[in-house]
């Protein structure tokens, strides 16, 4: 299984490739959303794990712009900042439904949720939540 | 060429035969000597003048005399120069011959003065009479018309005066009146000059001499020039201080700008004037007055000539004025005479605040004829009227009238005004006085009313009254006297009295009434008077001077009293009634006999009856009379009473009695048992009426209980400040009993720096004022601050003077506190704000350092105690992330309740806070059951144990012990569920008893240095989501302080405790399982 990372911090993104390719994932890790669309192309990754607040293309815009590339790809977002979540009510409003991990994770906990399936993991709660228009954040 | 040819007829011909070359050419070399020569001595005299210039009229005299005898061959020379300028006429003579020239100028100098032109040859001068030679004049005028004077040459030689000699004088007189010309110009401009001198001096005399300063000032400042009153002014000893300096620096300060504006706009050409002050060199402050006007230098520039004078005395002359004025304004204003001006047509142009006040009106209300609205209508006609004649002709007004226009506000005032005459007796007004005599006017009327009060009283006694002028004439008789002796006012009036005396005894009476009319002694004689039936009767006759305060008589007053036998007898009868009702009425004790066997009253006198609301005619015979009227409620107590004299005892009762109309009296009823031969017999009894008392009791138990209900501290001092009452209240407010308190000064409650309050407060309740809501500081036993609202108010006494002070102190600490809670919370919305803005911050780096230890343990596996720190470095930082994540509002605790095991948690906890405990030497001791298992939040569980532990390690900062006990129990009170209760104990410093009721709040902390204030506060929101309990118990005291703290936590969790964390999961709306 292919996976991108995609963190504005190189610290982060490395570090996690470092795990995932310890557990025998193909990993590959940009530090923003440009980069990654013009890789995707070429890693075709299964799996694109990115931060949602960046400079430049943010998260979701870079998410968006990979499922064009690549329908099949699964999404995770992950993020430290509720700011994240305005963005994902708006991608959920426009019919995407995204994954959402909040940072900090621990590894394992990520690693967990790599090897689950991806549908059963669309039916989580947080995405349905996300788009529910009366939480108070 | 006249010269020439003049040259050429000379006799040189003659006298020069030389044979040689040629005739013709050495006449020619002659003539061109001659030529030379002429030419030389014209040259030398055409630069003579300028020799001359600058000399006197006798230097030029002479010069024109040398010059002639050097160049024309003379035998005399005479020159006479006129008067110019300042000096005189000067002659001068020359003569190579002997005197005689000298004596023929003099014989006839006066010949050839008057003559109009003197010009040409003069008839030839015999030399002496023993010589055949002539002497051949020539004469030249000075100047035009001889206006310089003249000159006149003399040559023996027949040729004289040759052409060219004539020429030569001609030039040289000209010469000599060029120079002359110019030294009267020099000496005239000498003069002018000098004149000018004069005149500078004088000026300068003049401006040296002056009073007032006189000063050049440059345009920027500088000071030309001062003269000596300036330099005295300006306080500079000698001119060389001031001149040259600036004058700003002389200029006091504030006036500086003001002067600096003045000065250039004078050098710019204006004039103008201004004041200002000076300080001086010396600081001495004088007022100026300046007057200036540009004036044009040498040097073209344009100066302030300025002369100052002193007006200081001037000014204080008019602040004098002003302030006497202001002074009769104050002693207007504060007089309690009222007054005001007018104008010399009678208008009224000033009114004081006294007079505005008896009148009514405003200041403006007055002015002109205004105040006559204020006059009472029934007075304004009458007041206008004569107002206008005083203003018109002059006079003095003195009048008694009203003001005011409604009854209600009128008031009497007497005016009195004066015609105000200028010194020179001119009109120039009138002023006036308005004095209120509304109180004379009323006690006048008061005076009125009794004296009419008096006469209605003298004719309603039996007795006749009468009153007499101080002569004795009878102006007044009362009502009694003219029905006694049926006379008539007019056939009684002044001695008409006489006619109903016995006239036997009015001789008698007439002669001791006089008597004592002459002496002002009292009188006092029985006589008869005849009655209308015609009968004499004796009347005692008393009559008493009345007399002024000066102790003039100013009438008799005269009675006389009928003291014939009957009317004796009536008095003695209505006398002894008096005294009976009188004694009656004073005597409020009831008395009674009763016969506690048979229930009859032997006596139950009329005072009795009276107190129980009997008629005085009712009669009270049984007991069941008297029964009736006691009150039900006292009847029981009475009864037992009663039962109890029966059986031998005094009586003794406080009770209270229901009046027929609805009253209710209290009685004090004391009785004894009266013994006959050793049986008691009867009940001898008194009864007073102790109503009042008992009402003065209820309504002081009233206040009693309102004081000691009270909320509020009440405290009661004098004027010292020493406590009198103290109130419940007050006790628990400050903690000082009331018995400690009252005696004391009030100061003990009052923290040392407000001291100072109370003598504020004292002098205020002295002056009888009130302080209402004064918020200050008390300070109780315990040396704690309280905050109080004080509300003081003066206590009077029975005749209104003030004795002290009531005071009620409101706690106004609940005030305080939700002042600081409502700050608290603002904390608490800025952390909020705060945490949102770092939450990425942090949660970034945690990431980070998840991944890094993470990737750390798996390269270290085969390292076990490496990996082991690892793997609990990694558990800590997940703790770290999951509080990170609580703490900063991002993501919530939603992974839901897990089993822990409790001793586990602890142990864990007390592994990580091993390295601590161990440089702390605090020992611990474990109590606790292994196997007890509850379901939790496990990361809030534990952060919970953990605040309480660091807490603990904290407080034994020099070692100790802690304590942990872990046991199933039953809560504590209402619910009885089952669940774990959890000890955790120290025997640290304690926690001070003000700090207990806080220690949950959030901020508060007391390591100020250490702590965030928070730790508490999330304990024992953990514990409460979970259902649980936390409790405190701490003491500082030597020997066994410590503190220990208790949780208890539920089996099963209470579903209200858990829902709140499930609408926080809800509403956080990103989540992760």
């Amino acid at each position: 299984m292919k996976i991108m990372v995609v963190d504005d911090e190189p610290i982060i993104a490395d570090t996690l490739v470092d795990i995932l390719r310890g557990e025998g994932y193909s990993a590959l890790s940009v530090s923003n959303g440009e980069s990654a669309i013009k890789c995707a192309e070429m890693f075709r990754p299964d799996v694109l794990v990115t931060d949602v607040i960046m400079p430049g293309l943010d998260g979701i815009e870079t998410a968006k712009a990979v499922l064009k590339l690549l329908s099949r790809c699964r999404i995770l977002l992950f993020s430290g900042q509720a700011a994240s979540a305005d963005l994902l009510t708006k991608a959920t409003s426009e019919g995407y439904h995204f994954e959402m991990l909040a940072k900090p994770i621990n590894p394992e906990v990520l690693l967990n949720v790599l090897k689950q399936k991806p549908e059963s993991s669309a039916q989580e709660h947080p995405i349905r939540r996300a788009a529910c228009p009366d939480g108070d954040l | 060429m006249s010269f020439c040819w003049s040259w050429r007829k000379g006799g040189r011909i003659e006298s020069a035969p030389q044979p040689g070359p040629s005739p013709e050419l050495e006449r020619l070399q002659h003539e061109l000597r001659h030529l030379k020569r002429a030419l030389r001595d014209l040259v030398a005299l055409s630069v003579m003048p300028a020799a001359w210039v600058g000399r006197s009229s006798r230097d030029i005299a002479n010069g024109v005399l040398e010059l002639l005898f050097s160049t024309l061959r003379l035998e005399a020379a005479y020159v006479c120069i006129d008067a110019i300028a300042s000096e005189g006429q000067c002659e001068v003579v020359k003569c190579t011959e002997g005197a005689y020239f000298q004596k023929w100028i003099e014989e006839n100098k006066e010949k050839l003065r008057p003559r109009r032109k003197l010009e040409g040859v003069l008839p030839p001068v015999l030399l002496a009479s023993d010589s055949a030679a002539h002497l051949r004049l020539e004469a030249r005028a000075i100047g035009m018309d001889r206006s310089f004077g003249f000159v006149v040459v003399g040559s023996c030689r027949p040729d004289f005066p040759r052409e060219e000699e004539k020429l030569l004088l001609s030039v040289a007189a000209n010469q000599a009146a060029t120079a002359l010309q110019s030294a009267q110009l020099a000496a005239e401009q000498a003069a002018v000059s000098k004149e000018l001198i004069d005149s500078e001096e004088r000026f300068r005399a003049i401006v040296e001499t002056t009073p007032e300063c006189v000063k050049l000032v440059a345009a920027d400042g500088t000071l030309l020039h001062m003269n000596s009153a300036g330099l005295a002014m300006i306080g500079a000893e000698c001119a060389d201080l001031a001149l040259g300096k600036n004058i700003y620096d002389v200029i006091a300060p504030e006036n500086r700008e003001k002067f600096r504006d003045f000065n250039e706009r004078i050098c710019r050409g204006e004039r103008g004037s201004l004041e200002f002050d000076i300080i001086g060199l010396t600081g001495v402050r004088r007022h100026m007055e300046t007057h200036a006007a540009p004036l044009r230098t040498n040097n073209g520039s344009v100066v302030q000539l300025g002369v100052t004078r002193d007006v200081s005395e001037k000014k204080r002359a008019e602040k004098g004025l002003r302030e006497s004025e202001q002074r009769f304004r104050s002693l207007s204003a504060c007089s309690p005479v009222g007054f005001f001006l007018t104008d010399i047509s009678g208008n009224c142009v000033y009114t004081n605040a006294r007079c505005q006040e008896i009148c009514g009106f405003t200041f403006e209300q007055a002015l002109g004829q205004g105040w006559a609205e204020f006059v009472h209508p029934a007075d304004r006609d009458r007041v206008l009227k004569q107002w206008t004649e005083i203003a018109m002709q002059g006079g003095q007004l003195a009048q008694e009238f009203r003001w005011g226009t409604s009854d209600e506000s009128v008031r009497w005032a007497y005016v009195r005004s004066a015609p105000q005459l200028s010194d020179d007796g001119t009109l120039i007004g009138h002023v006036g006085t308005v004095e209120d005599i509304t109180e004379r006017k009323r006690s006048e009327a008061l005076l009125r009313q009794s004296e009419e009060e008096f006469r209605g009283l003298a004719n309603a006694i039996p007795q006749l009254v009468w009153m007499a002028e101080p002569d004795g004439w009878i102006y007044w008789y009362n009502q009694g006297w003219y029905s006694y002796t049926g006379t008539t006012p007019d056939e009684m009036a002044g001695w008409g009295w006489r006619t109903v005396h016995e006239p036997a005894v009015l001789p008698t009476v007439l002669e001791r009434w006089k008597g004592c009319i002459a002496t002002g002694e009292p009188f006092e004689m029985t006589f008869p008077l005849r009655g209308a039936d015609g009968v004499f009767r004796p009347f005692l006759t008393r009559v008493v001077p009345i007399r002024d305060q000066q102790g003039r008589i100013t009438r008799w007053f005269g009675t006389n009293t009928d003291v014939s036998p009957e009317a004796e007898k009536e008095k003695q009868l209505r006398i002894s009634q008096e005294r009976l009702h009188a004694a009656l009425a004073a005597s409020a004790t009831g008395t009674f006999r009763w016969n506690p066997y048979t229930g009859e009253f032997l006596e139950f006198d009329d005072n009795l009856k009276r107190l129980f609301g009997f008629d005085p005619l009712e009669e009270v015979r049984v007991t069941e009379d008297f029964i009736a009227r006691v009150h039900t409620e006292d009847l029981p107590e009475l009864v037992k009473r009663v039962d109890a004299c029966r059986r031998g005892a005094d009586f003794e009762m406080e009770y209270r009695v229901l009046l027929p109309h609805r009253g209710i009296r209290w009685l004090y009823d004391r009785a004894k048992m009266e013994w006959a031969d050793g049986e008691p017999t009867y009940l001898v009894g008194a009864c007073t009426d102790i109503t009042t008392r008992k009402q003065a009791e209820e309504v002081q138990h009233k206040l009693a209980a309102i004081v000691e209900s009270s909320d509020d501290a009440i405290i009661g001092k004098d004027l010292n400040g020493i406590v009198t009452s103290w109130n419940r209240s007050a006790e628990q407010m400050f903690g000082y009993g009331a018995e400690e308190m009252i005696g004391r000064s009030i100061l003990t409650i009052i923290p040392s720096e407000l001291r100072s309050d109370e003598d504020m407060i004292l002098s205020k309740i002295r002056r009888g004022e009130k302080i209402e809501h004064f918020e200050t500081v008390r300070q109780t036993k315990a040396g704690e601050r309280v905050d109080v609202s004080l509300s003081i108010s003066p206590v009077r006494d029975d005749q209104g003077r003030i004795i002290g002070a009531a005071k009620i102190a409101r706690n106004m600490t609940e005030k305080k506190k939700i002042e600081r809670a409502l700050r608290t919370t603002e904390k608490l919305a800025a952390a909020g704000r705060l945490a949102a803005t770092v939450a990425h911050e942090i949660n970034n780096p945690l990431e980070a350092v998840n991944n890094l230890v993470f990737l750390a343990k798996r390269d270290l596996k085969d390292t076990q105690q490496a990996s082991g720190h690892l793997v609990l470095a990694e558990r800590e930082l997940g703790r770290v992330a999951h509080i990170a994540r609580q703490t900063l509002g991002f993501y919530r605790d939603t992974s839901s309740p897990a089993p822990i095991i409790i001793a586990k948690t602890f142990d864990d906890l007390l592994y990580l806070y091993e390295k601590r405990l161990e440089v702390r030497s605090i020992q611990i001791i474990k109590r606790y059951k292994e196997d007890i298992e509850i379901t939790a939040y496990p990361g809030e569980i534990r952060q919970a144990f953990s605040n309480l532990i660091t807490n603990a390690m904290d407080a034994m900062p020099r070692g100790g012990t802690l304590v942990i006990r872990v046991r199933t129990d039953r809560q504590w009170g209402g619910l009885k569920s089952t669940g774990v209760r959890i000890t955790i104990a120290d025997n640290g410093t304690g926690i001070q008893p003000e700090h207990r009721a806080n220690l949950f709040e959030p901020f508060f902390t007391t390591k100020a240095d250490v702590g965030t204030g928070l730790g508490l506060w999330i304990t024992r929101g953990i514990v409460t989501k979970h259902g649980g309990k936390i409790q405190v118990k701490s003491s500082v005291d030597v020997g066994r302080h410590g503190t220990t703290f208790s949780i208890f936590l539920p089996f099963r969790e209470q579903s209200t405790a858990t829902r709140p964390g499930v609408a926080r999961e809800v509403s956080s709306g990103i989540g992760v399982q």
